[in-house]
């Protein structure tokens, strides 16, 4: 049995052949057929950010420019925890082969999925989940039926999209590709078809 | 077919009730245009994005759509006492589709469409022919102006199901001013009724005896 499947459209349930999957990278030498190494190291008590299980990659130290509008009612901080983890990647000044020991080759993220340190341009995270200061937001006590939803768990909106009581990344992006809905982009939690992903929170 | 029906009939495999006449929720309004060909299925998409938005205008919230370059003719009233600028925050947004410059396709920023808004559904550039909009409201407004509510004290219930009450500042205004959003519900989540074929302009108050007007207006 291939342990590496086709990349190009990998199969949801499973991070080998994902978007996260480096084994298959141009720079896969450095990861050694490790799946998990990027990231996360079993030889790593908490690593760098306390957030990170057994975090093995380096963390980004930028400040970042968060979300305002004239629509949001609340105040967007820093990224979260969690956030940060993704960022360390994703915001571009960290290179992506930059774990364990290593300080990286300058193999950063591309373009198309870098979002950079400018957040203005995202949907916050890092920000309380808080229907009382907006109304049109669904109660996170509501249970969904997004595909991460098994049986056995508390499907409520705060168990499967909030991370004590805030929006992070890992909100809407399964970053492990492990209950993704099929032929979705982005990694999404829920399709996007017919804003779906939107409408888990925004009652509109 | 009954206006309406085309988009049960594709949403019925995604949601499992879609209710095509309901007030609150875009979904079935006459902002839903997830059944249209050019919208690919997708319900916010032509006015928001989750990354990478424009920035344009300063503090739209995650706009996706290309901006209206227009210069508008303002308003103008021998009684006029409020001070009337170019458009501005929400009502660019609107304007962005409804003042008939930019096609309803043109997005992500950078891509140009080619479908128009209807002509009935049209604003156009001259907005003198319209409730001002993009201008303070507040209770010197109200003092100067006369016969004008003072809206940090004037109360409203905006919607049918679900409602809200609430000053008309806190409710109706944006950052203390009039605009578009200050009648009509974009979302149509507080209106009185969403349905397409109905010409109820997603506003937030019912026009049943001018109340809506009345709201602001004390004659």
């Amino acid at each position: 049995v291939a342990m590496v499947s086709v990349a190009c459209h990998a199969a949801a349930g499973s991070i080998r052949g994902s978007a996260h999957d480096f084994t298959i990278s141009n720079w896969a030498n450095s990861v050694n057929g490790d799946f998990c190494v990027t990231c996360h190291d079993q030889s790593v008590s908490g690593g760098e950010s306390a957030a990170g299980a057994q975090w093995n990659h380096a963390s980004s130290v930028a400040n970042y420019v968060t979300y305002s509008s004239f629509a949001h009612k609340d105040t967007a901080a820093q990224p979260g925890a969690l956030s940060k983890l993704c960022l360390s990647c994703h915001d571009g000044t960290v290179a992506l082969d930059a774990f364990g020991d290593s300080m990286g080759t300058g193999q950063f993220i591309s373009t198309a999925n870098s979002i950079g340190t400018n957040l203005s341009n995202s949907h916050p995270v890092g920000i309380y989940y808080d229907t009382g200061r907006d109304s049109t937001l669904v109660d996170p006590r509501t249970s969904i039926g997004i595909p991460g939803c098994k049986p056995s768990n508390d499907c409520s909106l705060s168990s499967m999209m909030l991370y004590n009581g805030q929006l992070e990344c890992p909100s809407c992006h399964d970053v492990h590709n492990k209950n993704t809905p099929p032929n979705e982009r982005g990694l999404l939690k829920e399709s996007a078809t017919g804003s779906k992903i939107c409408k888990v929170c925004h009652s509109k | 077919v009954k206006p309406g029906t085309a988009a049960l009939a594709w949403a019925a495999g995604v949601w499992l009730a879609v209710l095509p006449a309901m007030a609150g929720t875009i979904f079935g309004s006459q902002h839903d245009f997830s059944i249209t060909p050019w919208a690919k299925r997708e319900i916010c998409q032509p006015c928001h994005v989750p990354h990478r938005a424009q920035g344009e205008v300063s503090a739209a919230p995650l706009w996706n759509h290309a901006f209206s370059r227009a210069t508008y003719t303002l308003y103008f009233s021998s009684s006029l006492k409020a001070t009337m600028q170019q458009p501005m925050g929400g009502s660019k947004l609107c304007l962005s589709c409804h003042d008939g410059t930019v096609a309803i396709d043109s997005y992500p920023a950078g891509n140009t469409g080619n479908t128009w808004i209807s002509a009935a559904n049209k604003l156009g550039t001259d907005l003198n022919v319209h409730h001002p909009s993009s201008f303070l409201y507040d209770g010197a407004l109200a003092v100067r102006k006369g016969a004008l509510f003072d809206p940090a004290v004037q109360q409203v219930t905006i919607g049918a199901v679900p409602s809200r009450q609430g000053y008309v500042k806190d409710v109706m205004l944006v950052g203390g001013n009039v605009e578009c959003s200050s009648c009509h519900d974009v979302h149509n989540t507080y209106t009185q009724s969403s349905a397409k074929w109905q010409t109820t302009k997603l506003l937030k108050v019912s026009m049943n005896g001018s109340a809506l007007c009345f709201v602001c207006h004390d004659f």
